[in-house]
């Protein structure tokens, strides 16, 4: 596949989510694949849930990072099964689209997540978070936001696992 | 004959063998008795639906992270001098309600953004130390703190957690929120507020 194929394709990829929620009506920036998944740790198998959005800014030179978590009980399973990037492109993000991360056909609608905060330099900062827990209900877009509590972060790790 | 031999001699060496270990293994002191382990203190813990610690956590972890992302922090030319005054506790459990404060307090003072002065708690503490070093002869004058010169804050944080509790057939539920102000001592003007709230339900086992 040549490059203005696979940027063709990441385009339509990106007018999934905006045909299917009709919300998005800025235009999107342009495609970075990947990212979502170098900022992601996923422990075990989420229930259903992927990560429509992820934004990272400073605040009083504090990090804040605001992701958009949603239950995508709207996809049907043929819908997921057919969708080209489900299976060749295991995380895609196109400025806010979808990441089709969940992989679990699990029941339970709750995950537990949490924040690390690195420095310039990878490591750590900051005190450990607690786990949170967050419920959906089928279809639900929720919205989790992280704030690094030391000035010395500069990037995030958003850890994500099952609340079973 | 040579079988026979053969044997006791297997017999006494697996004797000595046993003897020896077994000798060696009531030496050793029990380290571990096997019922008890080391958790992850950042785990959720839902032992019971009374307020844990990770209850205290979720609530300092939303109040910080409101507090530094507040205009407060964003217009301070100096950082914000701030003490604790007081969290009630307005629930029917028993709460300590300045483990919540100092978790807070902690997190903030990690963060380089604000400076806490000593509370009423912390007061004691120090006139005790300050009579100490004053009265007991043992200190140089020059060499002491003195009285008089400490710096008074400019805001106070307090505030209080209340709770809902209700009970339907099996199920319970309560509701924790904690909102906490953080005033103006010159002017009185509220300048930040935030709650947090927490929802526990538990049902009882019916076995």
């Amino acid at each position: 596949m040549n490059k203005n194929a696979f940027f063709k394709m990441c385009c339509d990829f990106a007018l999934i989510p905006i045909l299917l929620t009709g919300c998005a009506t800025q235009p999107l920036p342009p495609p970075a694949p990947n990212l979502i998944a170098s900022k992601v740790i996923l422990l075990n198998e989420l229930p259903r849930i992927s990560i429509y959005d992820l934004r990272m800014i400073p605040i009083n030179d504090f990090l804040v990072v605001e992701a958009e978590l949603v239950h995508n009980d709207t996809f049907s399973d043929t819908v997921l099964k057919s969708a080209p990037w489900f299976t060749t492109l295991p995380v895609l993000i196109v400025g806010a689209t979808v990441q089709p991360m969940f992989s679990s056909r699990s029941s339970s609608n709750s995950i537990q997540y949490r924040f690390q905060w690195r420095d310039k330099n990878g490591m750590n900062v900051g005190s450990e978070e607690s786990w949170k827990v967050l419920n959906f209900i089928p279809s639900q877009a929720q919205h989790i936001r992280g704030v690094a509590t030391s000035k010395y972060a500069v990037d995030f790790k958003l850890e994500l696992k099952n609340n079973n | 004959m040579i079988t026979n031999r053969t044997n006791i001699l297997g017999l006494a060496i697996a004797l000595t063998a046993t003897l020896g270990v077994s000798g060696c293994a009531s030496n050793q002191p029990a380290f571990s008795s096997g019922n008890v382990s080391y958790g992850d203190t950042k785990a959720i813990e839902t032992l019971t639906n009374e307020i844990g610690l990770t209850d205290f956590q979720m609530m300092a972890e939303t109040m910080t992270n409101s507090l530094l992302t507040s205009t407060l922090i964003a217009g301070s030319k100096q950082k914000p001098t701030i003490t604790i005054s007081d969290i009630k506790n307005k629930t029917s459990e028993h709460i300590d309600t300045r483990a919540i404060a100092l978790k807070i307090r902690t997190q903030l003072s990690k963060s380089q953004a604000v400076r806490f002065m000593g509370d009423k708690a912390d007061e004691k503490h120090a006139l005790t130390e300050l009579q100490r070093q004053g009265q007991s002869g043992r200190y140089k004058a020059s060499k002491s703190v003195k009285m008089g010169n400490a710096e008074g804050a400019k805001y106070s944080l307090y505030g209080e957690i209340t709770s809902i509790v209700k009970r339907a057939d099996d199920i319970k539920n309560i509701d924790y929120i904690l909102n906490l102000t953080l005033e103006d001592l010159d002017s009185s003007e509220i300048l930040w507020t935030e709650e947090k709230e927490i929802r526990k339900t538990s049902e009882r086992s019916t076995f």
